[in-house]
């Protein structure tokens, strides 16, 4: 068999995976500008602040679930008072009642 | 031959105490019972006194000396071949019955032929007198009785199903009734609950009501009469210890690799999450492509025409030939986008799931589908939280409305009696992370398209539980979901109508709550008495 040719590149063809990469590249040049760190560092305050971020999430998080909490604790607190001023008040209404 | 044969293994408690425990036997208003008593050789001279006492004043107290001592189990085994009743209790000789107690149980006994195994509520009695936490249960559930003794006292079950089953066991002290009953229930007919306490736990130092560290013993046998009953039982699974004492995690081995499709129904929407903008679609790909570790998944978006630019490119990167894109081009109605997604699924489970969602859990996928391969469950759940690390998903609780049980309480909250820390059966799941087996789904025609935005995985829930299949939720398996915490939902009356219509008994009765709680919370606060 005849060895097959490569396929030839023209006008016509498709962006390849690498020209993606490559337009990418560009892309994220004329972003930082010319120096090449600037990417890395600036990358890497994009995740400090995000992981400060997460941070302040979890922690404000955590209060307003610990307010949950009490929030249930004071329901149940309340249920009880209500409970125990029924229960004194209950009998004083059967003394009244046999008073009059 | 008496109704109820209650056996009580008696060493050397204080003599009121004693008293205290046949007190409430002997106030039974329900009077065909009789109390088997052994006696483990007391060192105490006043329990043979007192037990003789009892016995010469009524009949209905038997009682045995065992010469030697021999242990709770030993003793428990022996009381049980004194029983002649139909039915058998267990009953600790420093702990107190309700005078209602047999009554209640013979309530349920009387029309239910079946019954094998019955539990009620409990509390305990605090050393200075006062009845305290009370334990309100649910109803039968499985897999949380895998997770947790949650049934403890009052237990009843039928003599002649302990007796097949081989009575108490050496090798499980301190959890030999954890280790009865798994082996009971396992071959129960009916397994029914009261709602109400009939029994005093009794704290005394030692005791594991009052201090979870006492009997570190106990847990570990706990933890084999567990991994015993897995094995029993056919589940291939390895039975570990639960993040609290007396909580315990079966984790269980995946049968084959099945496929499982996830459909995502999605907009393409973005918004900032944890400071950075997030295309949800993009990052949900990203976190089940690079995260979760189960690869035998396809992945089928189902996205509103057209899609925001770039976002179809994207996921073609992140998931290749494993994506499936699907098209929409409807007003919006939740259920038929998910309806058109599980029409082009090809596995035999579906997780359905929203696009806000990031995996926390790299193995989320194998622990559902651990539990989905029990025969009878048809769907399971995971644990969901906000950005903020709070609950967002832990459980429906059908409480006379639907709510998400404990919404808003910390991640790590363990819920009334650890039951956020348990594996366990619930009344329904949210749709934002389902796993749902294909024929199931099938079977009861998906997510009723007339709830377009709300309250279609409660219809779906109600829909599967009430062809009888049972739907789990499980503790570790952790996404968080990034619902809006200040969202208003903006419920279709039309929508709730069709709920009220079609479900409004098991709203007002979820089987895995309890009636002692107050209605129309997400959580478990009891009601005032």
């Amino acid at each position: 068999m005849p060895p097959t040719s490569e396929p030839s590149t023209s006008d016509t063809a498709q962006p390849t995976d690498a020209d993606a990469l490559q337009a990418e590249v560009t892309r994220l040049r004329e972003l930082v500008g010319p120096d090449e760190a600037a990417y890395t560092s600036l990358k890497i305050e994009l995740w400090a602040a995000r992981d400060s971020a997460f941070g302040a999430e979890m922690a404000a998080g955590e209060l307003r679930g610990q307010v949950k909490v009490l929030e249930g604790q004071l329901a149940q607190a309340n249920r009880n008072r209500r409970w125990m001023v029924e229960r004194i008040k209950a009998p004083l209404r059967r003394v009244k009642a046999i008073l009059r | 031959m008496a109704r109820y044969s209650i056996l009580t293994p008696v060493y050397d408690p204080p003599e009121d105490v004693l008293r205290a425990c046949l007190e409430s036997v002997a106030r039974q208003t329900f009077q065909d019972w009789e109390h088997c008593l052994v006696d483990d050789a007391s060192t105490q001279p006043h329990v043979a006194r007192v037990l003789e006492e009892y016995a010469a004043k009524d009949r209905r107290f038997k009682v045995k000396r065992r010469a030697a001592n021999g242990g709770i189990i030993a003793a428990s085994q022996d009381a049980l071949e004194l029983a002649t009743g139909e039915f058998v209790c267990l009953l600790d000789h420093d702990d107190l019955l309700t005078k209602d107690a047999l009554f209640e149980v013979d309530l349920i006994a009387s029309t239910d032929p079946s019954l094998d195994y019955c539990y009620s509520d409990e509390d305990y009695l605090s050393p200075d007198g006062k009845f305290i936490n009370p334990f309100h249960k649910p109803d039968w559930s499985p897999e949380r009785f895998r997770s947790q003794m949650y049934t403890g006292h009052f237990s009843v079950a039928r003599r002649d199903l302990v007796i097949e089953v081989g009575g108490f066991r050496t090798g499980y002290e301190g959890s030999q009734d954890y280790d009865l009953v798994l082996r009971v229930t396992e071959k129960a007919r009916s397994v029914r609950h009261v709602a109400k306490i009939l029994y005093h736990w009794r704290m005394m130092p030692e005791s594991v009501a009052q201090n979870a560290e006492a009997k570190p013993w106990a847990y570990e046998a706990g933890r084999r009469a567990v991994q015993d009953h897995c094995d029993r039982t056919g589940r291939r699974a390895t039975v570990v210890d639960g993040v609290v004492p007396g909580v315990y995690r079966v984790q269980r081995e995946i049968e084959g690799e099945p496929l499982v499709s996830v459909v995502i129904p999605t907009r393409g929407s973005s918004a900032r999450v944890w400071g950075v903008e997030r295309c949800f679609i993009v990052e949900a790909v990203r976190s089940l492509v690079e995260r979760a570790r189960y690869t035998n998944i396809e992945i089928i978006v189902v996205m509103d025409a057209p899609a925001p630019a770039g976002v179809i490119e994207k996921l073609e990167r992140l998931a290749g030939d494993r994506l499936k894109i699907v098209w929409y081009d409807k007003p919006f109605n939740f259920s038929e986008k998910v309806n058109l997604g599980a029409a082009h699924a090809s596995g035999e489970l579906m997780l359905v799931l929203n696009d806000d969602i990031e995996v926390e859990t790299p193995d989320f996928i194998e622990t559902m589908i651990g539990l989905i391969q029990e025969g009878d469950v048809a769907m399971v759940g995971a644990k969901l939280l906000f950005a903020d690390g709070r609950l967002q998903h832990a459980g429906h609780l059908y409480n006379h409305d639907p709510f998400h049980a404990y919404f808003g309480y910390p991640a790590n909250h363990l819920g009334e009696s650890s039951v956020l820390a348990c594996q366990r059966e619930t009344s329904g799941v949210t749709a934002a992370c389902a796993l749902v087996k294909m024929s199931i789904w099938n079977e009861v025609g998906g997510l009723t398209p007339e709830l377009a935005a709300n309250f279609n995985d409660v219809d779906l829930s109600l829909k599967i539980r009430a062809k009888g299949y049972r739907i789990l939720w499980t503790p570790y398996a952790v996404l968080y979901h990034f619902e809006s915490m200040t969202r208003i939902p903006t419920v279709n009356l039309d929508e709730l109508k069709v709920m009220r219509e079609r479900w409004a008994t098991p709203l007002k009765n979820d089987p895995y709550h309890n009636p002692n709680f107050e209605p129309l919370r997400d959580d478990w606060v009891l009601r005032s008495r």
